[in-house]
Order: structure tokens, then C-alpha cells, then sequence
């Protein structure tokens, strides 16, 4: 069965005796923006330096469109590298930078010039042209980066960790402004990072790794409401998890019974779905956080612990009421 | 490695074969084929306890190493201070003060000793009760304005990117600035210490020119003798003998070093300077006068003096000691040649020099950053061992060794500036292959991925990031060729002097004229080789690490 876009097909990739990523195999369509998610150390920045043809596999194969790509030369792979440190040439200024690519694809010197500048605006940075590498800030040289990477208009773009050394404000901002420049520009995009809420900002679809395997592979919107077992919930960071005993083919939550089978049972209960209501459940506030847009407390009931969604503070120590929709709950495999 | 290995770090591999075998017949012909040759003679048992056996040789060899010890210790001392006056903080004139700390190192031997003749002569310190040349002190003296551009520009690069907290951390304990700086910096500061100072330690023992020039008679060390016996005395055997002595205390000295080092190796977390330098906005002020101040005493003195000295002919100041370079004097004549014409010997052979040291020390730079590991180390020791030779040595080997068929090249104009080029070709070397060492390699991975084949990528990464280090690494070697001394008085003929052995021959005339004339040719040298420190300047940016 061939693919539109991209497929990776079981690639094993090595440092010498080490394997780094394992039978890998990933089929991503054209124009998705696909999240590879996973601790460091898991083989992802390998996977994605064997897509990018910087690194030969050991085996599997590699194909674009079905096409096998496996043993073409990076330089003829068509694919925009983004590095964590970006890799600016310090010897060639930012406009030189940007149009590199077009100069190796033998694009005329004027529209060279043209189509650097018309990226420069796009991510941001325009009249910044002239400028030396030295000169740049982090969040600049990353915008930089993106610009030279999607220049020569590439079939893929793989974005290694693009923010990792960028501070938390500034990874917000530009992780919402890459997502929205690789959307209008709608190139094929693999963006490989550790941090769980980043993966879920900037993707469409989610793949998972650890340990050199990919784990789970979906959109964000099917993993979120349903990851399927629970190492998968967990890399997302999904809350609340419990692990409950059945009786009578029935798991006794906080907020009533599901039905369930087998000897216990993976029960998920997002906080969207929990609210503080003058009705339900009493339990004791623990902890508050601000995600974003609204507070998760963190509250036992008995001893059980609950993740709420609330739109206000309540401090630790308060006692609170909770309802929670059970239909929402997701039953997890181990 | 693998297909992957050679695809990161491409390089057109049949021409760089070609070319590292022309330069490696290079190397043995006019480099390791002498040098070898010369020390064979000195090889015979009898020899060497003849040598030995003389009390003469120890008490040489004793001076020669506890000067080189005071040379260094001093250095040192007076280096820290303007170290931490360039490194640690900003201020207006830095660059240009930096600039002026480096000028001394490419300054030739004869024109630092002929500024301290100079010196000695304007302040009336050559008659009793104070008599400066012909001792120990005069040797120091040129040996420290000499050598404290290398500690202030290894240790204060180093301390440019030390992480300051550790100090805080002291004071906050209760430790006082000098107690911090005793008890926290020197340590840390010693990895850095110890490299330049056995690079000076190591400049100093072989030190030819100052000592032949301010020594006088009495104060002979090993590299003097050599050229005593082989000169004035013809006596091959023992002058050879006398560089196997040499060698071996060097190599034990290197070896001595390298072990140092290796147990003193500290974990320092490094930090990128600018940050460094904020920190350090609001201290040391006063380090930073006592700093400048002392560079422009150490450092300043002895080359405003010198020029001075050139200009005042007696009657006032003028131009007269520059005229009396062109004219030849009929009756006696100082030089066989005229002044002006030994500018352009030296111009010219230090030009041609420059341009073999350049292309020979660039493939070899690129040679010993290969990913073939035994051909990176082999070239990397091969051309690095001149830095470790005596001149005297390179050049007395090239007299003796070039001089039968089908070798015969002594008699030959261009083996001067062969000679020049031997000795400036690890500085070429040491500038491209740290910046090819420095090319981090995603920055090739990068071209890659926009497009760019491996020779491709070769000629947008490296080739432009290692010609700043071509033309740093050119500058050095032009430098040191204009001035080489020890080996172009082996190799250069009487009738073609260039300037350093015309200065020389100038300060061996008694007369005003003579040092006079000495002394201007002493400043044109230092005018031309001062640009020199500009140009490096100018590149350094990208070269990281140099000497």
C-alpha cells in the first residue's frame, strides 16, 4: 500500500552497537503537522536525522510518496532540517542564511534576494536582512532558522527540538507562530520534542517514543480523549488516572460506578470533565495550578485523589463540591 | 567509518592525497632530513662524555635553564595583571590595548634586543654602577616584553569565559579580594598557567638572538654555544652533540609538562564572555589601570625608546640614522649592501616564505583534522615539531645536510626563505586546524539538507571559515619570517643580508652610525611586523585559540 506522504517503514537506526531507534514505522500525509514526542535520550532526534538522510539505517526503508527514498543523499532529499541550536552559518549574514538553499537549487541571485526577504517577513524579522549571526537573540536566530529551512520550499520539514533553548514565554509565543506559518505554507512537518504541552500546541497528529520505539501513533484529538493504555497517558500527562478493583463488572469511582471488566481497571477522567458545583461529591482542595486559561485542583476524596477544572483560585485546605461526567471516562489497557 | 561518516565530513579526497604526500616530501626534505642529519654527527659516544665530561657544558646548561625558569616566573607575574584587564571586563581601548600586548610576540629577537640596547643607552644604564647588557637581568627583561603576549593572550582567554560565581561563593564566605584571588582564581587559572608557560619556559631555553645580542660574552646559553661552535669554531661534531643535549631537555621538559597537565585537568564550566563581562561591569577597576599601566610600561617603554633612540642623532632629532641607510659608506663600509636593499631581501624572501608556509601549513591543517585518524596525528606531530626545534638547529641542519647532490640547495637564494617557512608553517597549521576543529557539524549537515553536495558543502562551510584562519595563520608566518634571525644567519650569504642579520652586523661596528643605523632598521622592522598584529587582529574573531 503506497502513501501520499511520508513513510517510514521498521528503520532501525545504530551508533556503532547501540540501537537507538528500533523497527520503527510511522505513515504520516501530506501537509500534517506530526509531534514526535518522547523523553530524551529515546531515539528521536536519531529517527529524525534517518529521515533527513543524515544518518544510513541499518535497516527499513524510507519513502516519499512512495517513492524509496532509503539510499538517496541528504543534499537530494528535498527535506528542511531546523536544528535544536539552529546551526546558523556564523560567516554569512541573515539574508545569506535564508537564501543558501535557493543558491544551491541554482535560483537566480535577484529572486533569491526577493524570496529571503519575503520569508524574513513571514517569520517575523523583516529589514533584519543585513544583519550578522552574532548579532541575533535566541528567539531571532530561531526564526532565522525556520526561515532558512523552509526557503527552498521543502517536501518535509523536521524541526529537531527548535525551541528547546528558549525560555517558557517565548516557547508559547512561537510555538503557536510556527504551527500557524507551516499551516498557511502547508508543508509536511515533524516536529520532535520532550515536552508534552508544545507536542500537543504545534500537532495534528501525535507519535510517542520511548526507548527507540514508537509506542502510539494518532491524532491529538483521538490520543487526548482516548489514549488507549496507560505509558501513553502518562507521556501525555493525562490526569486523573486511577487504578480501580472490579466487582460484579463494575469500578467503583469517586463519582459512582462504571462498567468495566476484568480483575481492576484503568479508569481516565479528564478535569474538563470534573466541575466544582453547589451539588456532588465533597472533597478537600490539596493543590491548585494555573494551566493557561483556568486552575486544575488537585482534591481528595477519602483517599482517592481528583483533578478538577475550575475557572477560579480556591487555595489548598478549602472544601469544595464536585460533579463529574462518568460518560466521559476512558477505561485504559495497561 | 561508515558511507554516513565520510558524507559528514567530506572532503575531495585523491587531490588532498596528492597534496598531503607533496607536502610530506616537503617536510622530510627540508625539515627532518637536516635536522636528523645534523644531530647523527653529534651521535659518537666519545663526543658526548667529551661534552659532558666539561664543566664548561653544565655550567651552561645551567644558566641556560634557571633563566629561562626567572624568564617565565617573571612573565608570568607581570602578564596576570593585564590579562585580567583584557579579559574580564569591557572598557574603551580594549582591543586596541589587546592589540598592543600582541605586538612584542611577532616582534624579531634582534629588534627587542637592539630596544633594550637602546634602552640601556638613553637611560645611562650601561656604565657603572648600573651595567645592563652582558647580564642576566638584560636577558629577562627582553625575554618578559617578549613572552607576555603569549600568557596574557592564552591565560586571559581562558579567564574570559571562567564561570565568576565561585569567587562570589568565597566572598560570601568571608574571603577578602586578595584571599579570593589567591585561594579561588590561581587555581582555577592554572590549566591555562601552566600551557603558555611551557610554551614560554620552552621559547625562552631556546631563545637565540636576545642572548647572542645581550648576553654579550659571558652570558652563553646552549643555542648560543651551538652557533659558537659551528661558526666560529667549525667544530660540527660538537655543536651537534651540544643540539642532542638541547633536544632531550626539551623533550623531557614537554613530557614533564604534559603529565602536569594531565593531573591539574579541572572541569570548568565555561560561559559565553559577553555574560562574563556584565557581570564584571561594576570591579576591578583598579585591576584594570594597574593593568594597562603596566603594559604600557613593560610593553611600551622599551619600543618608545627604540624609536626615540633612531631619531636623535646627536645634533637634535632627525631623520639622519634613515638617510645614512642609503648611503654607503666608501672607506669602511658597515654593510656590504645597502639598508635599503636588505629591506627588500627580507621583504621579499619573507613574502615567498609566507606563501610556501601558507599553502604547506593550510594542507597540513586540513590533513590533520581528517577523520583518517593516523594521517591527522602523524602530519599534526610531523609539522608541529619546528615550533619545538631551535632555529639554529633547522638552519645549521639545512647548512651541512643540503649541501651534496642531489640535495644541493645550500648555496641557492631560496633556501633562506624555505628556511623562513619551515619555522612559520605550525603557526599556518595551528590556526586552520583549530577553526576546522571549531566548524561545528551540523553547520555541514545543514548545507546538506538545503541542498548542498559534499565538495559543495566543503567549498560554503569550510573553505570560507578557514581562509580567516589563512590569513591570521599568513600574517604569523610573514611576521616570523621577517624576523627570523637563528636560522637565516646560518643560511644567508654575507652579500645578501636581510634586515635582522643586518642589524646584527650593525651592532658588531662600534660607532654611533652603526647603532644608529641599527636602531632605524630596528623600527621599520617593528613598523611592518606591528601590521602584521593588525591583520591578525583584524581576523581573529572566528579563529579560535590560537597561540
Amino acid at each position: 500500500m503506497s502513501s501520499d506522504g511520508l513513510e517510514v517503514d521498521s528503520v532501525t537506526l545504530a551508533h556503532g552497537p547501540v540501537v537507538a531507534v528500533d523497527e520503527a514505522s510511522l505513515r504520516i500525509g501530506r501537509g500534517r503537522i506530526v509531534a514526535l514526542l518522547g523523553p530524551s535520550g529515546c531515539g528521536k532526534s536519531t529517527l529524525l536525522r534517518g529521515i533527513a538522510g543524515l544518518h544510513e539505517p541499518r535497516s527499513g526503508r524510507v519513502r516519499w510518496r512512495g517513492e524509496d527514498i532509503t539510499s538517496v543523499p541528504t543534499h537530494r532529499r528535498s527535506v528542511g532540517l531546523m536544528f535544536q541550536d539552529h546551526a546558523l552559518f556564523p560567516h554569512r549574514n541573515v539574508r545569506d542564511n535564508v537564501a543558501f538553499g535557493l543558491r544551491m537549487a541554482g535560483v537566480a541571485a535577484g529572486e533569491r534576494v526577493r524570496r529571503a526577504e519575503e520569508l524574513l517577513d513571514l517569520v517575523g524579522l523583516p529589514a533584519m536582512g543585513g544583519r550578522t549571526i552574532g548579532t541575533l537573540s535566541g528567539g531571532q536566530a530561531q526564526r532565522v532558522a525556520l526561515a532558512r529551512a523552509l526557503a527552498p520550499q521543502p517536501d518535509l520539514l523536521l524541526l529537531d527540538e527548535p525551541l528547546g533553548s528558549l525560555d517558557r514565554a517565548l516557547r508559547d509565543r512561537l510555538v503557536l507562530e510556527i504551527r500557524s506559518i507551516v499551516g498557511q505554507l502547508g508543508t509536511t512537518t515533524i516536529h520532535v520534542t520532550h515536552d508534552h504541552d508544545e507536542a500537543i500546541t504545534v500537532a495534528d497528529d501525535l507519535a510517542l517514543m520511548n526507548d527507540g520505539r514508537i509506542t502510539a501513533f494518532g491524532s491529538v484529538g483521538a490520543l487526548l480523549d482516548d489514549p488507549g493504555d496507560v505509558a501513553t497517558a502518562a507521556a501525555l500527562r493525562l490526569e486523573t488516572l486511577w487504578r480501580l478493583p472490579v466487582e460484579g463488572g463494575r469500578a467503583q469511582t469517586p463519582f459512582g460506578p462504571i462498567d468495566a471488566d476484568g480483575p481492576t481497571a484503568n479508569v481516565l477522567l479528564r478535569p474538563t470533565h470534573v466541575q466544582v458545583s453547589a451539588e456532588g461529591v465533597e472533597a478537600r482542595v490539596t493543590e491548585a495550578h494555573f494551566r493557561g486559561d483556568a486552575w486544575h485542583l488537585t482534591c481528595a476524596i477519602a483517599d482517592t485523589t481528583v483533578v478538577a477544572r475550575h475557572g477560579e483560585r480556591i487555595p489548598a485546605g478549602a472544601t469544595v463540591r464536585l460533579r463529574a461526567d462518568l460518560v466521559e471516562a476512558a477505561l485504559l489497557d495497561d | 567509518m561508515t558511507a554516513t561518516a565520510e558524507r559528514r565530513r567530506p572532503a575531495p579526497n585523491r587531490a588532498l592525497t596528492l597534496l598531503v604526500v607533496a607536502v610530506a616530501a616537503f617536510a622530510v626534505v627540508f625539515y627532518l632530513w637536516p635536522v636528523t642529519a645534523l644531530l647523527w654527527r653529534g651521535r659518537s659516544w666519545a663526543s658526548i662524555t667529551d661534552v659532558l665530561g666539561d664543566g664548561t657544558t653544565w655550567r651552561i646548561l645551567w644558566f641556560t635553564t634557571w633563566q629561562a625558569i626567572v624568564s617565565t616566573v617573571v612573565t608570568v607575574v607581570f602578564a596576570l595583571p593585564i590579562a585580567f584587564a583584557i579579559a574580564r571586563r569591557r572598557f574603551r581601548g580594549r582591543a586596541l590595548l589587546r592589540a598592543f600586548v600582541t605586538v612584542p610576540f611577532v616582534l624579531p629577537t634582534v629588534v627587542v634586543a637592539t630596544a633594550f640596547l637602546t634602552l640601556a643607552d638613553r637611560l645611562r644604564l650601561d656604565e657603572d654602577p648600573v651595567r645592563l647588557p652582558g647580564t642576566a637581568w638584560a636577558i629577562v627583561l627582553a625575554h618578559v616584553f617578549f613572552n607576555v603576549a603569549i600568557v596574557t593572550r592564552s591565560v586571559g582567554g581562558y579567564w574570559s569565559q571562567l564561570d565568576g560565581r565561585p569567587e562570589d561563593a568565597a566572598r560570601t564566605l568571608g574571603a577578602g579580594p586578595l584571599r579570593t584571588f589567591w585561594s579561588i582564581t590561581l587555581p582555577r587559572l592554572r590549566p591555562a598557567l601552566l600551557s603558555s608557560g611551557a610554551i614560554v619556559f620552552l621559547f625562552c631555553f631556546t631563545s637565540f638572538g636576545v642572548i647572542l645580542i645581550l648576553g654579550g660574552l659571558r652570558r652563553v646559553t646552549i643555542e648560543t654555544e651551538i652557533w659558537r661552535y659551528a661558526t666560529q669554531r667549525t667544530d660540527f661534531e660538537t655543536a651537534a652533540t651540544l643540539g642532542l643535549i638541547q633536544l632531550a631537555v626539551v623533550l623531557v621538559s614537554l613530557v614533564v609538562n604534559s603529565r602536569i597537565q594531565e593531573r591539574l585537568a579541572l572541569v570548568e564550566r565555561t560561559r559565553a564572555t559577553a555574560e562574563v563581562e556584565a557581570e564584571n561591569a561594576h570591579r576591578g577597576r583598579g585591576a584594570v589601570v594597574v593593568g594597562a599601566g603596566l603594559a604600557l610600561v613593560v610593553i611600551g617603554l622599551p619600543m618608545a625608546v627604540l624609536v626615540e633612540g633612531s631619531l636623535a642623532t646627536g645634533d637634535g632629532y632627525g631623520f639622519g640614522f634613515y638617510r645614512a641607510l642609503g648611503e654607503q659608506d666608501q672607506r669602511i663600509p658597515l654593510l656590504p649592501v645597502s639598508g635599503w636593499r636588505a629591506l627588500w631581501n627580507s621583504l621579499s624572501w619573507a613574502t615567498i616564505a609566507a606563501g610556501i608556509a601558507t599553502v604547506v601549513g593550510t594542507v597540513a591543517g586540513v590533513a590533520a583534522t581528517s577523520p583518517r585518524r593516523g594521517m591527522a596525528r602523524l602530519t599534526d606531530i610531523v609539522f608541529l615539531l619546528p615550533l619545538g626545534t631551535s632555529a639554529v638547529i633547522v638552519g645549521f641542519g639545512m647548512l651541512i645536510a643540503l649541501d651534496d647532490p642531489p640535495l644541493d640547495f645550500r648555496t641557492r637564494w631560496w633556501i633562506v626563505p624555505i628556511a623562513q617557512a619551515v619555522i612559520g608553517i605550525p603557526f599556518v597549521m595551528r590556526s586552520v586546524s583549530t577553526s576546522l576543529r571549531s566548524i561545528d557539524p551540523r553547520l555541514r549537515e545543514a548545507a546538506a539538507t538545503l541542498g548542498a553536495a559534499p565538495t559543495k558543502v566543503w567549498r560554503e562551510i569550510d573553505l570560507p571559515i578557514a581562509s580567516r584562519a589563512m590569513v591570521v595563520g599568513a600574517a604569523f608566518a610573514f611576521a616570523v619570517s621577517i624576523g627570523e634571525f637563528g636560522a637565516t644567519a646560518f643560511l644567508a650569504r654575507p652579500q645578501r643580508p636581510t634586515v635582522p642579520t643586518a642589524i646584527f652586523r650593525l651592532l658588531g661596528r662600534p660607532g654611533d652610525l652603526a647603532f644608529g643605523q641599527a636602531m632605524a632598521l630596528s623600527v621599520i622592522l617593528m613598523v611592518i611586523t606591528a601590521s602584521a598584529v593588525l591583520v591578525i587582529e583584524r581576523f581573529r574573531g572566528v579563529v579560535a585559540g590560537e597561540l
